[in-house]
């Protein structure tokens, strides 16, 4: 394996370490909230470095560019069901307390 | 090798997930599960090396209906005022029908299993025959091919049954209701600046796999649930589509696609060719045609689908009925 193969294998190996850590957070924080803050921020961050391994391993331009632009598109729906789901939490949070 | 350790562990969380999804009581759970279940089948063809099923699966199987559930799940709640659904128990508890049921599909099990040892190494299926006359076909994409050229019957009748869909949930909703519009409880700004700015890019991708099925993974299938997808972030958003039998624009988009793929069927067939035996110079644009159309047809489908189970074509109290003119 050259060196280029090491970065992207540990490019790799960071992003999966930022899903466990979003997985692990979202089995043991107390609250919907903070969850949710654990899911999408880091889960986006892993799959962006996931993303960066596969395009240091890929090589080409043209499939970075579609990579990242998968990336936004991803942090885009990412964070707008993260706002939808805090909305809907803190509604029901709301018709518990009356 | 180390693949197929891979093939092996994720066979396993299947069976588990499977398991999991139908033990839970609690019906939000195992909806979920089986949205991760339909991910992982996802992956499962991936490594069988069918990028055309994966999206299928992982967009319609799983995500879609995922929604659909969870739609339906929000409804149930909604009307009856509870906080969470449990499943009631098996009608059926008896120790002798649990015994029975157990060999029995052990059994079956069992037979599958030696089934699938006993395969031949090779591939000895019909991949060679549908590559042989891939040129004749006219498309560069064997599945596109296979789908729409040498067993477009089925695909025919498949899309059949989904405009018998279309006709069933309408059956079971009410009629009356001309334009859904949601009640500002529903309207969400986020929600409607995200598909301000992203719907033209769906709608794109869309069109792109349609256009792409003829050359890469894509097809009339996944650029209709693309479109669908565009269709439902509309309705949860809080917008109105016009969803309803009683216009003629409408019926005519849910029955373009089964009725142009019946009319290229007939007037394909002469003296020398059967019902849908494509001339083959003519076999590309044949086949664009009914994909564009069926396109049409499975989005609408798709959107109506979500309306009927998510209860939005009901008539209720935090709709507004507006009754337009007789015919758009």
């Amino acid at each position: 394996m050259e060196i280029h193969q090491y970065v992207a294998l540990s490019f790799l190996f960071v992003g999966v370490l930022f899903f466990i850590a979003g997985a692990f957070g979202l089995l043991r924080f107390p609250d919907t909230y903070s969850r949710l803050h654990a899911l999408t921020k880091a889960d986006n961050i892993g799959l962006g470095f996931i993303i960066l391994g596969i395009a240091i391993e890929m090589g080409d331009l043209s499939v970075f560019i579609k990579l990242v632009l998968v990336w936004v598109l991803i942090i885009f729906s990412s964070a707008t069901s993260c706002y939808l789901i805090a909305r809907a939490a803190l509604r029901m949070d709301k018709n518990e307390q009356e | 090798m180390y693949v197929d350790y891979f093939d092996y562990v994720l066979a396993l969380i299947l069976i588990f997930l499977t398991w999991q999804m139908l033990r839970v009581k609690d019906l939000l759970t195992s909806i979920v599960l089986f949205i991760i279940f339909g991910m992982l089948i996802a992956l499962a063809w991936m490594q069988l090396k069918a990028p055309d099923i994966a999206l299928v699966e992982a967009v319609i199987g799983s995500a879609l209906t995922g929604v659909l559930f969870l739609g339906a799940l929000g409804y149930i709640e909604s009307k009856s005022q509870v906080v969470y659904v449990e499943k009631k128990n098996v009608l059926i508890t008896s120790r002798v029908y649990t015994i029975s049921l157990t060999i029995l599909t052990a059994f079956l099990g069992f037979i599958l299993f030696l089934t699938m040892w006993k395969l031949p190494e090779q591939q000895v299926g019909l991949h060679h025959h549908a590559m042989s006359a891939l040129p004749e076909s006219g498309v560069k994409n064997p599945v596109t091919a296979v789908i729409l050229n040498f067993r477009g019957y089925d695909t025919l009748l498949e899309i059949g049954v989904l405009l018998l869909v279309v006709i069933a949930v309408f059956a079971l909703n009410a009629t009356r209701l001309v334009i859904i519009n949601t009640s500002l409880k529903r309207k969400s700004r986020i929600l409607a600046a995200f598909l301000y700015l992203l719907s033209p890019l769906m709608v794109l991708v869309g069109f792109y796999m349609l256009w792409a099925g003829g050359h890469a993974p894509g097809g009339a299938f996944q650029a209709g649930a693309m479109l669908a997808g565009v269709g439902i972030l509309m309705l949860m958003g809080g917008g109105s589509l016009p969803l309803s039998m009683k216009f003629r624009v409408m019926r005519f988009i849910y029955a373009i696609g089964f009725a142009s793929f019946i009319c290229v069927g007939i007037l394909v067939g002469n003296e020398t060719r059967h019902f849908l035996q494509y001339p083959p110079s003519l076999a590309k644009y044949l086949i664009f045609m009914i994909e564009i159309f069926a396109t049409i047809s499975i989005a609408a489908t798709l959107v109506t689908l979500f309306a009927g189970c998510t209860g939005l074509l009901l008539a209720q109290e935090d709709h507004v009925v507006k009754v337009k003119g007789k015919s758009l």
